[in-house]
Protein backbone atom coordinates (compact mmCIF):
# COMPACT_ATOMS: atom_id res chain seq x y z
CA UNK A 1 0.00 0.00 0.00
CA UNK A 2 2.61 2.43 1.28
CA UNK A 3 4.84 1.90 -1.94
CA UNK A 4 1.68 2.13 -4.25
CA UNK A 5 0.54 5.81 -2.53
CA UNK A 6 4.62 7.05 -3.30
CA UNK A 7 4.55 5.62 -6.47
CA UNK A 8 1.02 7.97 -6.78
CA UNK A 9 2.55 10.69 -5.44
CA UNK A 10 5.25 10.57 -7.74
CA UNK A 11 3.10 10.61 -10.62
CA UNK A 12 1.40 13.44 -9.16
CA UNK A 13 4.51 15.67 -8.29
CA UNK A 14 5.99 14.54 -11.91
CA UNK A 15 2.36 15.78 -13.52
CA UNK A 16 2.84 18.86 -11.46
CA UNK A 17 6.55 19.54 -12.76
CA UNK A 18 5.58 19.44 -16.29
CA UNK A 19 2.01 19.09 -17.80
CA UNK A 20 2.39 17.94 -21.29
CA UNK A 21 0.08 18.89 -24.34
CA UNK A 22 -2.52 17.07 -25.72
CA UNK A 23 -0.70 15.86 -28.44
CA UNK A 24 2.35 14.61 -25.67
CA UNK A 25 -0.13 12.25 -24.43
CA UNK A 26 -0.54 10.84 -27.26
CA UNK A 27 2.71 10.13 -28.29
CA UNK A 28 4.33 9.56 -24.67
CA UNK A 29 2.82 6.43 -22.82
CA UNK A 30 4.49 6.92 -19.50
CA UNK A 31 3.48 10.87 -19.18
CA UNK A 32 -0.20 9.48 -20.59
CA UNK A 33 0.07 7.36 -17.16
CA UNK A 34 1.30 9.59 -14.83
CA UNK A 35 -2.17 12.14 -16.34
CA UNK A 36 -3.97 9.43 -15.70
CA UNK A 37 -3.27 8.39 -12.40
CA UNK A 38 -3.73 12.32 -10.94
CA UNK A 39 -6.85 12.26 -12.41
CA UNK A 40 -7.39 9.32 -10.46
CA UNK A 41 -6.38 10.76 -7.35
CA UNK A 42 -7.93 13.83 -8.22
CA UNK A 43 -11.54 12.27 -8.25
CA UNK A 44 -10.81 11.16 -4.84
CA UNK A 45 -10.83 14.56 -3.52
CA UNK A 46 -9.69 17.24 -5.57
CA UNK A 47 -9.83 20.03 -3.25
CA UNK A 48 -8.12 18.01 -0.45
CA UNK A 49 -5.19 17.77 -2.28
CA UNK A 50 -5.45 21.52 -3.31
CA UNK A 51 -5.47 22.40 0.74
CA UNK A 52 -2.45 19.93 1.03
CA UNK A 53 0.69 21.74 0.67
CA UNK A 54 -0.80 25.22 2.36
CA UNK A 55 -1.52 23.16 5.43
CA UNK A 56 2.08 21.46 4.85
CA UNK A 57 3.83 24.73 4.36
CA UNK A 58 1.93 26.13 7.63
CA UNK A 59 3.59 23.74 10.09
CA UNK A 60 6.72 23.83 8.30
CA UNK A 61 6.76 27.56 8.54
CA UNK A 62 6.04 27.35 12.27
CA UNK A 63 8.30 24.41 12.73
CA UNK A 64 11.18 26.50 11.40
CA UNK A 65 10.28 29.67 13.13
CA UNK A 66 10.91 27.11 16.77
CA UNK A 67 13.90 25.59 15.28
CA UNK A 68 15.09 29.73 14.74
CA UNK A 69 14.07 30.88 17.54
CA UNK A 70 15.63 27.86 20.07
CA UNK A 71 18.85 28.80 18.02
CA UNK A 72 18.73 32.53 18.37
CA UNK A 73 18.24 33.64 14.80
CA UNK A 74 15.19 35.38 15.04
CA UNK A 75 13.99 37.29 18.34
CA UNK A 76 10.68 36.09 20.18
CA UNK A 77 8.78 39.19 18.36
CA UNK A 78 9.82 37.47 14.86
CA UNK A 79 8.20 34.46 16.23
CA UNK A 80 4.81 35.72 17.70
CA UNK A 81 4.11 37.61 14.29
CA UNK A 82 4.65 34.83 12.20
CA UNK A 83 2.78 32.58 14.79
CA UNK A 84 -0.05 35.30 14.36
CA UNK A 85 0.53 35.15 11.07
CA UNK A 86 0.54 31.28 10.37
CA UNK A 87 -2.92 31.52 12.37
CA UNK A 88 -4.57 33.54 10.65
CA UNK A 89 -3.56 31.76 7.53
CA UNK A 90 -5.06 28.49 9.28
CA UNK A 91 -8.73 30.34 9.47
CA UNK A 92 -8.56 30.70 5.67
CA UNK A 93 -7.59 27.25 5.28
CA UNK A 94 -9.65 25.49 8.06
CA UNK A 95 -12.61 27.60 6.34
CA UNK A 96 -12.03 27.06 2.73
CA UNK A 97 -12.66 23.55 3.76
CA UNK A 98 -15.45 23.52 5.19
CA UNK A 99 -16.55 25.69 2.61
CA UNK A 100 -15.84 22.85 -0.18
CA UNK A 101 -18.08 22.06 -2.38
CA UNK A 102 -20.94 23.95 -0.88
CA UNK A 103 -19.12 27.16 -1.91
CA UNK A 104 -17.05 26.36 -4.43
CA UNK A 105 -16.02 30.00 -5.30
CA UNK A 106 -15.51 30.76 -1.90
CA UNK A 107 -13.32 28.10 -0.89
CA UNK A 108 -11.18 29.01 -4.19
CA UNK A 109 -10.85 32.40 -3.28
CA UNK A 110 -10.28 31.64 1.08
CA UNK A 111 -7.57 28.96 -0.07
CA UNK A 112 -5.90 32.14 -2.76
CA UNK A 113 -6.17 34.22 0.47
CA UNK A 114 -4.24 31.68 2.74
CA UNK A 115 -1.74 30.90 0.83
CA UNK A 116 -0.89 34.63 0.10
CA UNK A 117 -0.59 35.01 3.46
CA UNK A 118 1.62 31.71 4.28
CA UNK A 119 3.76 33.27 1.44
CA UNK A 120 3.83 36.85 3.55
CA UNK A 121 4.67 34.80 6.44
CA UNK A 122 7.99 33.07 5.30
CA UNK A 123 9.02 36.33 3.34
CA UNK A 124 8.70 37.98 7.35
CA UNK A 125 10.77 35.40 8.60
CA UNK A 126 13.46 35.20 6.19
CA UNK A 127 13.92 38.80 6.54
CA UNK A 128 13.88 38.78 10.13
CA UNK A 129 16.65 36.02 10.26
CA UNK A 130 19.85 36.64 11.20
CA UNK B 1 6.59 21.73 -3.77
CA UNK B 2 9.70 21.78 -2.20
CA UNK B 3 11.10 18.72 -1.45
CA UNK B 4 10.90 19.18 2.19
CA UNK B 5 6.95 19.98 2.02
CA UNK B 6 6.82 16.83 -0.24
CA UNK B 7 8.15 14.53 2.59
CA UNK B 8 6.19 16.13 5.06
CA UNK B 9 2.93 15.58 2.68
CA UNK B 10 4.02 12.46 2.07
CA UNK B 11 4.68 11.21 5.72
CA UNK B 12 1.53 12.54 6.68
CA UNK B 13 -0.81 10.79 4.15
CA UNK B 14 1.16 7.49 5.08
CA UNK B 15 -0.28 7.93 8.44
CA UNK B 16 -3.47 9.16 7.78
CA UNK B 17 -3.67 5.65 5.86
CA UNK B 18 -2.34 3.87 8.77
CA UNK B 19 -4.94 5.10 11.07
CA UNK B 20 -7.93 3.96 8.47
CA UNK B 21 -6.35 1.16 8.51
CA UNK B 22 -6.24 0.23 12.46
CA UNK B 23 -9.65 1.34 12.80
CA UNK B 24 -10.86 -0.53 9.22
CA UNK B 25 -11.67 2.41 7.57
CA UNK B 26 -11.76 2.70 4.14
CA UNK B 27 -11.33 6.10 3.90
CA UNK B 28 -8.94 8.63 5.36
CA UNK B 29 -8.30 12.26 5.59
CA UNK B 30 -5.61 13.89 4.49
CA UNK B 31 -6.73 17.14 5.83
CA UNK B 32 -7.42 15.54 9.90
CA UNK B 33 -3.49 14.31 9.50
CA UNK B 34 -2.65 17.74 7.91
CA UNK B 35 -4.46 20.31 10.64
CA UNK B 36 -3.53 17.94 13.74
CA UNK B 37 0.26 18.49 11.99
CA UNK B 38 0.13 22.13 12.18
CA UNK B 39 -1.60 22.23 15.46
CA UNK B 40 1.73 20.14 16.85
CA UNK B 41 3.76 22.65 15.44
CA UNK B 42 1.94 25.43 16.62
CA UNK B 43 2.17 23.85 19.95
CA UNK B 44 5.87 23.49 19.47
CA UNK B 45 6.54 27.69 18.39
CA UNK B 46 4.40 28.38 21.35
CA UNK B 47 6.69 26.35 24.04
CA UNK B 48 9.80 28.18 22.06
CA UNK B 49 8.09 31.35 22.47
CA UNK B 50 7.66 31.03 26.61
CA UNK B 51 11.06 29.12 26.79
CA UNK B 52 12.38 32.49 25.36
CA UNK B 53 10.35 34.77 27.28
CA UNK B 54 11.23 33.30 30.54
CA UNK B 55 14.99 33.28 29.60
Amino acid sequence: MRVLVIASLLCVLAACAATPSVTDLGQAPSRSRSIEMYGTLAAAGSFEWKAAPAYTRLALLRRTAAQRLNAGRIGVAHAREIQARADEARGFLDRAVAAHPRAVADAEQLLAAASHLILDAEDYMKGATR
Amino acid sequence: MKVETARILVAALLEAIDKAEAVGRNECSLTEQLQALDDAARAELEAAIKRAEGA
